[in-house]
């Protein structure tokens, strides 16, 4: 900023207006820029970081919550509730328009276990019918837990909570 | 003679499945109950505007990976305290902005630790200026070390506001503070900055 | 041999069983086995890593602690009853020291 043009003109800056900031910022905009460019990623530093994270992330899902289940010949296991939910996220997903959110998987039946509840929250996409879909849905959890897990589903609630544009 | 091996893949559902086209409540939900696919679409989102926040507001690679490695990390850890899954992207910047703040704190307690320490004179009341009088340095590098003068706060949030083209209400957002509070540190560290390159441009 | 060298014995034993089910993609360091304790070390095989199952004996009962990483070939539930048989096969046939009850502890760690 140029103070002796302004002296002379005999006004006083006011350095908190928009006018102030905009000079200084066109004086310094050179310069902003090639700090900015300076920073850029290289595409191997985010890929590092990107891979540690995901170890960590996976390590830490493996000391998950466990789901307590039993096969059909009475023998009791422990899965870990992450991989359960994937199995029903696969077979939400696998429905065109709809998109799983929140997948909730209780043991059920007797003894506790030897069935699964199934709770879950999904997106469909704008004109799907929830009525028929829901239907669907079902069929595709239930075969996909009795064929992946093993385990039949002895109830499967579904809630439709949002609508998405493709 | 060559004899053709073809491996047969058997792709699941996963495959098909299209993480990255999905919008961020989903993401969200599906990854705070534990979907790593679902996690991994977010990394693949943010990171690199990520890196280069703190690129920019640390100056330094190697911080800026690590406070990128944390802030991904314990964002997954602590999804479930997110309590609008919308508002991720601003959680996310949030989270890396206080661990940019803290690193630069503990920088600023070690002078010792700034760079070109040579430019640099501790004044009597403890701020750090930068001599006017350093030959052969480009205006860039000198506008780095005017940059390490600006206290954490005002580093960070003028980063945001300048380089990373977040408004006012943006910025006042990300960081829960007010919008006079961002006005306030982008005043002064525009007036540090001016100060400290003059007859630099 | 130690009473404790026996239990780690048949642990690789029954290891060797598991890993070659079919479905069974690896075995994972059971929990507790994560600490750096002796045991933990003397389960290392060759490779490096820690064998993933864990016998142990108390009272009146046989422990058998697996954690197992699984594959998409066979449902769950049918790679559990084959652990199940290979465990009580091995004890029959003297691998593992039969005792009073025999529990099993199986945890699926991940599947994929």
């Amino acid at each position: 900023m140029d103070m002796n043009e302004h002296v002379s003109s005999g006004t006083e800056p006011d350095p908190t207006s928009s006018e102030s900031h905009q000079e200084t910022d066109d004086q310094l905009r050179g310069v902003i820029d090639e700090y900015m460019s300076t920073f850029q990623p290289e595409p191997e530093d985010t890929a590092g970081v990107r891979e540690r994270i995901l170890q960590l992330v996976r390590d830490d899902l493996y000391r998950g919550p466990s789901t307590h289940l039993q096969t059909e010949h009475g023998h009791p296991f422990a899965i870990s509730t992450a991989s359960v939910r994937s199995i029903v996220r696969n077979a939400v997903d696998s429905v065109d328009g709809i998109r799983a959110r929140s997948v909730d998987v209780e043991p059920a039946g007797v003894p506790e276990g030897s069935a699964a509840t199934v709770s879950l929250t999904v997106a469909m996409r704008a004109g799907i019918s929830f009525a028929s879909t829901a239907d669907v849905i079902r069929r595709s959890v239930s075969a996909a837990i009795l064929a992946e897990l093993g385990i039949p589903a002895a109830r499967i609630d579904i809630n439709a909570e949002d609508v998405y544009v493709d | 003679m060559f004899v053709l091996i073809t491996v047969a893949v058997a792709y699941d559902v996963d495959m098909t499945r299209h993480d990255d086209r999905f919008d961020i409540v989903t993401l969200v939900v599906r990854a705070r109950e534990g979907d790593i696919d679902a996690f991994e679409a977010l990394v693949d989102r943010y990171e690199t505007k990520l890196l280069r926040f703190c690129l920019r507001t640390l100056g330094d690679r190697h911080d800026a990976e690590d406070v990128v490695q944390d802030t991904l990390v314990q964002a997954w850890k602590s999804l479930n305290a997110l309590s609008e899954p919308a508002a991720f992207g601003t959680w996310i910047y949030r989270l890396a902005s206080n661990k940019c703040t803290d690193l630069l704190r503990r920088r600023m307690a070690r002078p010792s630790d700034v760079q070109d320490p040579d430019d640099m004179s501790i004044h009597a009341d403890g701020r750090v200026s930068v001599e006017k009088s350093v030959e052969a340095r480009t205006a860039l590098q000198h506008f780095s070390a005017v940059l390490q003068t600006l206290s954490s706060e005002q580093r960070v949030t003028w980063v945001l506001h300048q380089m990373e083209g977040l408004s006012y209400a943006e910025v006042a957002k990300t960081l829960g503070i007010s919008e006079g509070s961002v006005r306030g540190r982008i005043h002064r560290a525009r007036t540090a900055i001016m100060e400290g390159m003059e007859g630099w441009t | 041999m130690t009473e404790r060298d026996e239990e780690i014995v048949e642990s690789l034993r029954l290891a060797d069983s598991v890993t070659s089910i079919d479905g069974v993609r690896a075995l994972a360091p059971g929990l507790h086995a994560l600490v750096a304790t002796a045991t933990a070390k003397v389960l290392r095989r060759t490779g490096g890593e820690p064998v993933g199952v864990d016998v142990t004996r108390g009272g009146d009962r046989v422990k058998v602690k697996i954690d197992a990483h699984l594959d998409h070939t066979r449902s769950v539930a049918e790679v559990v009853d084959e652990i199940f048989s290979v465990v009580e096969a091995d004890i029959a046939r003297g691998a593992v020291e039969a005792g009073g009850r025999l529990d099993i502890d199986l945890r699926v760690v991940s599947r994929g």
